[in-house]
């Protein structure tokens, strides 16, 4: 019962990760993009988390703990130039 | 689980359909860092969660800012424009014709190939014992292929010397903008946490799924991060110090394999008792190496140094 839950859980949240792919296809603007982009990344994390129990293998929790700490530096390198540039698409 | 598997492989497909098809470079970017996030599930799926953490380290992690601080570092007006469909023109059009008659062919290949037990993997495994580690990709890594890997470090130091003799083809005003306040609390915050969990996944290879190469990718993002929000920035100058560190994985490597022949008899054998001590000096050294390697492959530069130092 346990695993069906997890199972039916995880599978939710890949689905709801495929449709924040609209806004990383649609954009339009390139912030959007980015953002979907760090929307992805914390239903990644989740989706790791999920499945360290599901699976066993606690090391999936590393590999989420990573996810978190370098989504910071992905938003970092998007904004990091000063002037914005035109046309962001 | 099936039904989780199957969307995986179809948003794969998705994804990677859009890094070829993305109207501009702003968008192949976003689609492949994404197309590494669901890469990094794929590993997982296929049970192999030390290449997830490689994935989220340098796919998801350092790709990423890689690519988009290349994408920034443009001069204005390039990039943006938009770039033709793969099947638009003949050479494109021909080229990813053959790309997918090469992909079907492989698929193929693959199906009909018969399926042979994996007999140097049950070897390593019935050997653990004798490496000195638990973790059995770790023990291949460093004892049973050591060679291997001690070439992968060569390349990644060639990978690097290349980037260095190339002429930057970025424009020098391209200048990173004043400290910002926050960022630096950013990095204030972000540092302890990233250096801690590079440092932990260096040793956990040792037990668990990590290792020099991922601990060392992490290692490389807080230097990213330092470099980001303005604390650090490369330097056309590099003194002996930092090349000493950039060659010290693979000396150490090297030498622990020479100096240890008396004794054992053999190339990279080492002897029982002390395996464990030698892994993690060999795996602590390759890891600086590496994250040096990536950061300076970040910069482009030879050096580095402080902010404002000249």
């Amino acid at each position: 019962m346990t695993l069906l839950v997890l199972d039916a859980a995880a599978f939710m949240l890949l689905l709801l990760l495929g449709l924040g792919l609209i806004r990383v296809i649609a954009g339009p603007a390139g912030a959007d993009r980015i953002l979907a982009v760090q929307l992805s990344g914390t239903t990644t994390v989740g989706l790791l988390l999920l499945l360290a129990v599901r699976l066993e293998e606690p090391a999936l929790i590393h590999a989420a703990l990573l996810f978190v700490l370098f989504a910071a530096l992905l938003a970092l390198a998007f904004v990091r130039r000063a002037p914005p540039r035109g046309g962001d698409r | 689980m099936t039904a989780l598997d199957s969307l995986l492989a179809l948003l794969l497909l998705l994804l990677a359909a859009r890094c070829v098809s993305a109207r501009s470079l702003l968008q192949a970017i976003v689609a492949f860092i994404v197309l590494g996030l669901l890469l990094a599930l794929s590993w997982v799926r296929l049970e192999a969660p030390d290449l997830a953490l490689a994935e989220a380290a340098i796919g998801a992690g350092l790709l990423g800012v890689l690519l988009l601080g290349t994408w920034r570092s443009l001069p204005l007006g390039h990039g943006n424009e938009r770039i033709p469909l793969p099947w638009q023109g003949l050479r494109p059009a021909l080229i990813t014709t053959g790309c997918t008659v090469l992909a079907v062919l492989l698929t193929v290949a693959l199906h009909q190939h018969p399926e042979q037990a994996a007999m140097s993997g049950l070897a390593a495994l019935d050997q653990l014992d004798a490496a000195g580690v638990d973790q059995p990709v770790t023990a291949v890594l460093l004892n049973f292929r050591a060679y291997d890997t001690l070439l992968e470090m060569g390349v990644l130091l060639m990978a690097l010397i290349g980037t260095l003799m190339l002429d930057s083809p970025l424009p020098r005003d391209t200048e990173l903008p004043a400290r910002t306040m926050l960022p630096a609390t950013l990095a204030q915050l972000f540092l302890p946490l990233i250096l801690l969990i590079g440092l932990y996944l260096v040793w956990a290879g040792a037990y668990s799924p990590g290792g020099a190469f991922q601990g060392g990718a992490v290692l490389a993002g807080a230097g990213v991060l330092l470099i980001l929000t303005g604390f650090g920035e490369g330097d056309g100058r590099d003194g002996w110090v930092l090349r000493a560190l950039l060659a010290g994985g693979a000396l150490v490597f090297t030498l622990a394999g020479l100096l240890l022949i008396p004794v054992t008899g053999a190339f990279m054998a080492y002897p029982q008792g002390l395996v464990t001590p030698i892994m993690v000096l060999i795996e602590f050294s390759l890891a600086l190496s590496i994250a040096l390697s990536l950061l300076l492959l970040y910069t482009g530069t030879p050096g580095l140094r402080r902010r404002g130092e000249r």
